[in-house]
């Protein structure tokens, strides 16, 4: 565990530092949602930089998910939340499983550094301590009915400097639809209809593929 | 976009529509013909080669049916260039099926077809469109089936390695594209072209968004790995050196076809919102600096690494290289050019090299021995004793590539140099000189080849074996080498076949001022005047095919005064037609 000595004390100074700034961004503008989008953009940033760097494929994995997770809070504050549920469990859930599982079938032998060292009492308080404060202000901006039409209208840019977008494709055409499983499934199922059809043809291409590709044995069964 | 539009699109897409519904028919059916050994019956790569070619022939004559369809709201857009390119790689894909004919066992000949016939539709449908997201997935629809391709025909490391190395860097690179995708849907706030073009457009004061640049420059950057641009060309020798031939001549020409597609396709997004309008109001200005670079680069790198080879397949990928150099010349020039303009000379040169890059490794599938492949430089030497007719072939094909006269190549590189030239900028003339002089160097090595075959004492493989099939593909491509050079109008008329409002006439500055005020003039944030919008400047006037868009109104600007070409005259292009191709 050549760099993990170097990581604590980085990532506490990162995360201590996120938290000030998100607090004075909260004192200073009353902005809840920037707080929460400054720090959860910092921690996705911190654990971006934590999973290319880190050697140990395992601990990679988890900043993965960690990385996803921030990214999906991002998600839920854009209004988006069918796309945080839908990458929390397609990535941070299936994904990070199969990378797991495919790095502990390739190193069978021997036992690994990370199984001595699951007990991290500083960095789970780290870890927790975050999540309440971020369930908190959820709790507290719930019913908030103005941050809720605010993140809609930033969703939705109607101008691009000084041009505007008049062209309706490839976005929601009314405004309650935004971040609705109805909307969304309005714009796969008519203005993606081909785009979704082809993205069929293409994973049925890759499963076929990689059944062929699988070694067969001379008895016949894969 | 509305449910006519949506209904509509399937009409667009039928060739497409056909090779892949042929790939699912062939998965299908492949596992029940194998035995449980994975053994299957002798000589069942035959029916499955026809049935491949017998698809791409289908699609063909759907495609040949097809007409030039209005810019429009809906999901594809076939205009002039989604025909070329359609034809373009229906017609190469018929050749590859026939080099991969004898290449691969029986068991594997159906899933090699099926994929062969998954990548065509995957560039089929990134030309065709209209969406960055379906143009992400018809690249992705072209890279996964190559992955399996590479590996499925053979299991020694050499392939595995080419294999993993091709994934590895192919899928970085979709990443970076992908980035780029996502910073310019940023940008511009939707992914929709037509959208994107009025989102650029509507922008007067031509202060673009800190983004364009960065996207543009990425989506440049993994296009560039598609088609072997210098600094993202590291893969292509090590990957070439493992590959089979048929494969190798897949690699180094499927795609460049995709990869200049979507360059078009994407650069070309304007004000005007023509596809190949190139002007100073397009993507593709921001990015002509690096574009110029890259070419330079490219050429002369690609031509000196090549001087160097003895490996006929690491030779032909530094070649690939080079020739992608040449073309990103012409994607640079843009539709500037007063003879030629750059793009419709890129196009052109596109299909010669197709022709005669394809043809070098058809000959190499065809006169192979089944047991050891023709790799290396003096495995050729004194070839034209055994086997006289493909000597000859590869003389021409390498006389071709070298750019010498009575073939396409030297019509293409002549094309290429002329947009360059009648550019009228420096940077224009500096490039031409530049390609002139990569064009000299790269005849060294090809005609090294020539004198290996003719001179030398033979060492190569003396067995007599021929594969019929890829027989036939190196004899279509010699004679479709010659008929480029002898009669090319049909391809060239095809490879100008502009925006069919044709933009030659109406000045670009015309265009660019009609189209701000039909911008201007709009109410703003009115969804149902959309195809009102749209571009009416570029309807042409007479649609062929007649497949109907909502939106499709007779245009009043100035394109009335503009001839578009006769698209009668299309049925003359049998020299493109998949079914000359077929034995």
């Amino acid at each position: 565990m050549p760099g993990k000595r170097a990581i604590r004390p980085l990532g506490g100074l990162a995360a201590l530092g996120a938290l000030a700034l998100g607090f004075q961004l909260v004192a200073g503008e009353q902005n809840i949602n920037g707080a929460i989008y400054v720090v959860v953009s910092t921690f996705c940033l911190i654990a971006a930089v934590l999973m290319i760097t880190n050697r140990n494929p395992v601990y990679a994995a988890l900043w993965f998910a960690v990385v996803t997770l921030c990214v999906c809070g991002l998600f839920l504050l854009q209004s988006a939340p069918f796309l945080a549920a839908a990458s929390i469990i397609v990535y941070a859930g299936a994904i990070i499983v199969t990378f797991l599982f495919v790095i502990m079938l390739a190193q069978q032998s021997g036992s690994s550094g990370y199984d001595q060292s699951s007990r991290q009492p500083l960095f789970a308080s780290i870890v927790a301590f975050t999540l309440l404060g971020t369930m908190l202000m959820t709790f507290q901006s719930w019913g908030e009915q103005h941050a809720h039409t605010q993140v809609s209208e930033a969703a939705l840019p109607k101008t691009i400097g000084t041009a505007t977008v008049v062209h309706a494709a490839s976005r929601p055409t009314e405004k309650e639809q935004v971040g609705e499983l109805r909307g969304l499934g309005r714009a796969l199922f008519s203005d993606f209809l081909f785009s979704v059809e082809i993205a069929g043809t293409l994973l049925l291409i890759a499963s076929i593929g990689a059944i062929a590709l699988a070694p067969r044995r001379a008895q016949g069964t894969l | 976009m509305g449910f006519e539009s949506i209904n509509s699109a399937i009409n667009l897409v039928l060739p497409e529509v056909v090779l892949i519904a042929t790939t699912c028919v062939m998965f299908l059916a492949a596992p029940f013909l194998v035995a449980e050994n994975g053994a299957a019956a002798p000589g069942i790569r035959h029916r499955w080669g026809a049935l491949a070619l017998l698809a791409i022939s289908v699609a063909g004559w759907f495609w040949m049916n097809s007409g030039l369809v209005p810019i429009n709201d809906g999901p594809f857009r076939l205009d002039g260039l989604s025909y070329y390119i359609r034809g373009t790689t229906l017609v190469f894909g018929a050749v590859i099926s026939l080099m991969l004919w004898s290449q691969v066992d029986d068991s594997k000949a159906a899933e090699c077809q099926a994929l062969l016939l998954a990548i065509l539709a995957g560039v089929n449908f990134t030309v065709a469109a209209n969406d960055l997201v379906v143009l992400f997935l018809g690249l992705e629809l072209v890279s996964i089936p190559t992955y399996v391709l590479l590996a499925l025909p053979r299991r020694d490391r050499e392939s595995q390695e080419a294999t993993i190395k091709y994934f590895l860097l192919s899928a970085f690179s979709s990443a970076v594209v992908l980035y780029g995708f996502a910073l310019l849907y940023g940008a511009t706030g939707t992914t929709h072209f037509v959208g994107i073009a009025q989102a650029i457009g509507g922008n007067h004061s031509g202060e673009f968004s800190k983004l364009l640049p960065l996207s543009v420059a990425l989506i440049v950057a993994g296009l560039g790995f598609r088609v072997t641009a210098v600094p993202f060309h590291f893969y292509a020798p090590d990957v070439f050196q493992g590959s089979p031939a048929f494969a190798a001549g897949m690699l180094s020409l499927i795609p460049k076809i995709v990869g200049f597609a979507a360059l078009v396709r994407v650069l070309g997004i304007s004000v005007a919102d023509t596809a190949f309008d190139m002007n100073l109001d397009s993507l593709a200005s921001i990015v002509k600096p690096l574009l110029a670079m890259l070419a330079v680069v490219t050429m002369l790198l690609g031509n000196l690494m090549a001087l160097r080879q003895t490996n006929i397949h690491r030779l032909m990928a530094y070649s690939s290289v080079a020739h992608a150099g040449y073309m990103l010349v012409g994607l640079t020039i843009g539709d500037r050019g007063q003879i030629a303009t750059g793009v419709s000379a890129m196009l052109f040169y596109l299909v010669a090299y197709g022709v005669m890059t394809l043809g070098v490794f058809a000959v190499l599938c065809a006169i192979s021995p089944s047991d050891r492949p023709i790799k290396d430089l003096h495995d050729l030497n004194g070839i034209s004793r055994h086997h006289s007719a493909a000597a000859l072939m590869l003389a021409v094909f390498l006389f071709s590539l070298a750019g010498l006269p009575p073939s396409g190549g030297f019509l293409g590189k002549m094309n290429l140099f002329l947009a360059a030239w009648s550019e009228g900028t420096m940077l224009g003339k500096y490039l031409a000189y530049i390609m002139a002089f990569n064009a000299m160097v790269s005849a060294v090595y090809y005609l090294r080849i020539v004198a290996a075959v003719y001179l030398k004492p033979g060492t190569g493989p003396t067995t007599m074996h021929m594969s019929a099939p890829a027989m036939v593909a190196s004899v279509f491509c010699m004679v479709a080498t010659f008929a480029m050079f002898v009669s090319p109008q049909a391809i060239w008329d095809r490879a100008r076949m502009k925006d069919p409002s044709a933009v030659v006439v109406v000045s670009p500055t015309e265009v660019k001022s009609s189209m701000s005020e039909a911008i201007d003039g709009l109410p703003a944030e009115s969804p149902a005047s959309l195809e009102e919008t749209l571009p009416s400047s570029s309807l042409p006037q007479n649609i062929p095919g007649g497949i109907s868009v909502p939106g499709e109104r007779a245009g009043s600007t100035p394109s009335a005064s503009v001839e578009s070409g006769p698209p009668d005259s299309r049925s003359e292009s049998t020299a493109t037609t998949p079914e000359s191709s077929a034995p």
